[in-house]
């Protein structure tokens, strides 16, 4: 099941800890490698997940590593890879290295750019390039950068077997019995418009329930 | 105005979120355009021109946040322009109608957000309703309906 976020660091540092803490939540600091059951909660659904922290000194070393037999079922298993980095290098061959060892139909893949100035179509799909910090420009245009896009992204992502929050099933001796109080109270009123409005509003909140 | 040809929503990622085919095309035909404009797109710089020749028409986009409005119409027929305006003016009525909009919203209320397309986008590609005021009330007016109808089915 993909249902684990890899996030691969360049040093684990201060500007780390908090974007992943501002992702994640609290207490999600990437000191440690592995956070488990974690719980993506949108207003449409919820999903456990675990995440994953790993760095690297030499990305082509952990490229090669990550790429290798040994790995597969970890590469089977993950939903999406975050990979923070400095730049994208001409003919960038470390993210096509990456997306070409993974099935990405159904995942995510963001390079996280430290630079000040990003455009996110520096990479071809299946990558996304989001840039670290909110700049000038994104707050006037509206666009989502760093912490807050990336929560769109893991917002957005088809978790396996996400199920949008179910609503409470309607109770239906609770509606019955609103419903009687309801007609008693009708019949206690003298004025038709009155009894109309009521009838009404309570046809709403009825509907509203089911 | 006008007949487009088709509407495709697609996100930053590369995920149809929506389409919408207003003249016949078959199954591979759909296929080729998505798998061509998607990369096209979504890989040109954001000062490029959001008006570009495809195939035997032309293509015009406009990107919302994480979103691009993606339209294919008829050269020497339909008006560019007017068909930016309609992207803006679909995405304002969304953004009423759901209270700011966003991605994940389109997702789940797929529905809704066809519902709002075609009350402003006649079958045929042509334009049917401008007014937000308008769309939005037919399209409160089929959630009441949608709504007393389950009331009356529990209460039957």
């Amino acid at each position: 099941m993909r249902d684990k976020v890899l996030v691969v660091l360049e040093e684990r540092g201060a500007q780390n800890t908090r974007w992943l803490t501002d992702v994640f939540g609290d207490g999600i600091t990437g000191e440690t490698p592995i956070y488990s059951d974690l719980t993506w909660t949108t207003k449409y659904y919820s999903e456990t997940f675990d995440l994953y922290v790993d760095e690297y000194d030499d990305l082509d070393e952990w490229i090669e590593e990550f790429t290798s037999d040994d790995c597969a079922v970890l590469r089977d298993a993950l939903a999406g890879v975050i990979l923070v980095r400095t730049g994208i290098a001409t003919g960038d061959h470390h993210s096509q290295r990456i997306a070409n060892s993974l099935s990405t139909d159904d995942m995510f893949l963001v390079w996280l750019d430290k630079r000040e100035s990003v455009d996110d179509r520096e990479l071809p799909l299946p990558w996304e390039v989001v840039q670290l910090e909110e700049t000038a420009r994104d707050r006037e245009l509206n666009e989502k950068s760093g912490a807050a896009r990336l929560k769109e992204i893991l917002d957005v992502h088809t978790w396996p077997g996400t199920d949008r929050l179910e609503q409470e099933p309607a109770d239906m001796d609770e509606l019955i019995t609103l419903m009687r109080e309801a007609r008693l109270r009708c019949q206690d009123m003298s004025d038709d418009e009155e009894s109309q409005r009521y009838a009404m509003s309570l046809a709403e909140q009825i509907a509203k329930r089911i | 105005m006008s007949h487009i040809k088709y509407l495709l929503l697609v996100s930053r990622q590369g995920k149809v979120r929506l389409m919408k085919w207003y003249q016949p095309l078959t199954e591979k035909a759909k296929t080729k355009i998505i798998n061509d404009l998607t990369p096209l797109i979504l890989g040109r710089k954001p000062k490029m021109c959001n008006i570009l020749d495809y195939s035997d028409h032309k293509v015009i986009y406009r990107r919302y946040a994480s979103l691009y409005f993606i339209i294919g119409i008829t050269p020497n027929v339909d008006n560019e322009l007017l068909c930016l305006d309609l992207v803006h003016r679909y995405v304002e009525t969304m953004d009423v109608y759901f209270g700011n909009v966003c991605e994940l919203d389109i997702i789940f209320n797929f529905a809704k957000a066809y519902d709002i397309l075609n009350e402003m986008v006649m079958c045929d590609g042509s334009l049917a309703e401008s007014s937000k005021k308008e769309v939005l009330y037919a399209v409160q007016t089929m959630d009441g309906m949608d709504d007393n109808d389950k009331l009356e089915k529990v209460l039957s």
